[in-house]
Parts: C-alpha cells; structure tokens; sequence
C-alpha cells in the first residue's frame, strides 16, 4: 500500500478513507443535475421544432448550451472525486499522517508520531451516522497541532482502539530494556556445598 | 446590426478551453499525489471518456450548421 511521503520499508497498518456515503451525499445533486440536459433535450425534440431545424441559430445555441453544461457537470463530478479521494489518514507503526485535499488548489498535510498521542477519542452523531458506522475521531496530541480529527470514517470505535494499542506498543518498543540486576560483594549465588 | 455566426463557436471554445484547464490542475494532482493508486488512475480515464463523448457530441451535432451566414440583430425602435 503507497502513500505520498512514504519511507522505504514503511509499513501501512491502515488506509483510512472518508465514508462513501459522504461522497454520495455530495454528489447526489450533481447527478440529478446531469440528467437536466437530457430531459432538456427531448422535451425541445418532441414539443418544439428548434432541434428540428439544423440551420436556424436556436438549434446551435441549444446544443452548445447543453454541451457546455454537460462538460461543467461532469467537471464537478470529478472534482468531488478528487477532494473525497485524496482526503486520506495513514497508520503507520510509527506515525499517523492526515492529507487533506481542499478543492485544487488547497491541500494540507500532517504529520504525528505515535509517541505523541496522548488521547484518542471518537464520536458518531446523527440517525444516517449510526445506522452507517461512521463518525469522527480525536487524537489529543502533545506536539505544535494539538488535534488531529479524522473525519467521517468508517467504524470509528474500533479505529480509535487500534490507535491507542499501536500508541502502546509503540511506546513499548522504545522504552529502553532495564538490565538484569548484578550479584552484590559478599554474597554466594547459588548453594555451596557444605563439607 | 448583423455578427458573424462563427462568434457563438467561438465562445464555446473558450469555455471548452477553461473546462480543459480545469481538467488539467485535476489530473495533475491525481497523478502527484496517487500515482500508484488505480483507483484513480481508472477515474482519469473514465472523466476523459466522458468528455471526449461530450464533445464528440456537439460536433456530430453541429455537423451541417452553416458558420458563414450573419445574425442580424434588429434594435426596437420607439416613435
């Protein structure tokens, strides 16, 4: 699994994405919107004689306008895939990356070492969000971003676990090992045998 | 008053050409920040089929519109 800024031999534990559903809800009235042209264009071809007439300047204007509209329709449809797609939040063994794309010309990425965490919270609110399993998730953190929220994600209660048992166990690997304690002056280790 | 018909192409091919624009800053970030992914190497391909169907459309529309005759645009007059 890639992700841009990735190290060599860095390992994915997760690849999160926003819920589908929230790419749905924005899109849902660009949809109904492409279909506008079309109904556009048979109504005009069934009760007018504009389209009928290939030489008259209504016929041009009408094809160019729906041409038009379709390409701007189509644009947005992509541009919403772009901005849902390339918003995404990356688990990795040692860090949690949050890259927010903001339309095209906007894009923010951050960056927090799993050491930083300090409190992982995670919340659903709303009939659709419950009923879908998603919802946001807060990681308090101790470095220059006090928050890191991933927004709208699917099973946010089990992702916010993973988080905090990969912040312990990463925790726990860098706690130095204490050494075995040393035998004092004086003192037998193991029995003797008496004469 | 009369302008040439070629005017109302000519429009539309800036707008095309905005639209093409845009597609480009969008392709541009698809291909930098996912250029592994085929997800969304698939969506470029999907997008750019649509477009090249749109505008294969208007063209095969547009066939047989005659672009050398004027529009006469009469101003009212008021007596």
């Amino acid at each position: 699994m890639y992700f841009p800024g990735q190290k060599e031999g860095e390992q994915v534990i997760m690849l999160i994405r926003r819920h589908w559903l929230v790419l749905v809800r924005q899109i849902f009235f660009l949809c109904i919107a492409a279909i506008v042209p079309l109904v556009v264009y048979l109504l005009l071809s069934r009760y007018t004689e504009i389209l009928h007439d290939r030489t008259s300047l209504g016929y041009v204007l009408v094809v160019m306008a729906i041409s038009i509209y379709a390409l701007c329709i189509v644009l947005f449809l992509f541009i919403s895939w772009i901005d849902y797609y390339l918003d995404v939040w990356v688990v990795t063994k040692d860090r949690i990356i949050a890259i927010e794309q903001k339309g095209l010309f906007s894009r923010t990425v951050a960056e927090l070492s799993l050491d930083r965490v300090q409190d992982v919270t995670s919340d659903v609110h709303g009939f659709i969000a419950t009923m879908m399993r998603y919802g946001n998730i807060r990681i308090q953190t101790a470095g220059e971003q006090s928050q890191f929220v991933f927004e709208q994600v699917p099973h946010p209660y089990e992702t916010a676990r993973s988080v905090m048992e990969l912040h312990a166990q990463y925790v726990k690997s860098q706690t130095p090992q204490t050494a075995a304690p040393t035998p004092q002056a004086g003192t037998a280790l193991g029995t003797q045998s008496k004469a | 008053m009369s302008i040439p018909y070629w005017i109302i192409p000519l429009l539309y091919v800036v707008i095309v050409v905005i639209v093409l624009f845009a597609s480009i800053f969008s392709f541009y970030h698809v291909f930098r920040f996912a250029p592994k992914n085929r997800v969304a190497q698939v969506s470029v391909y999907v997008y750019t089929a649509l477009t090249l169907a749109i505008l294969v459309w208007t063209w095969v529309a547009l066939q047989g519109v005659n672009w050398s005759q004027t529009i006469d645009i009469v101003f009212p007059t008021f007596s």
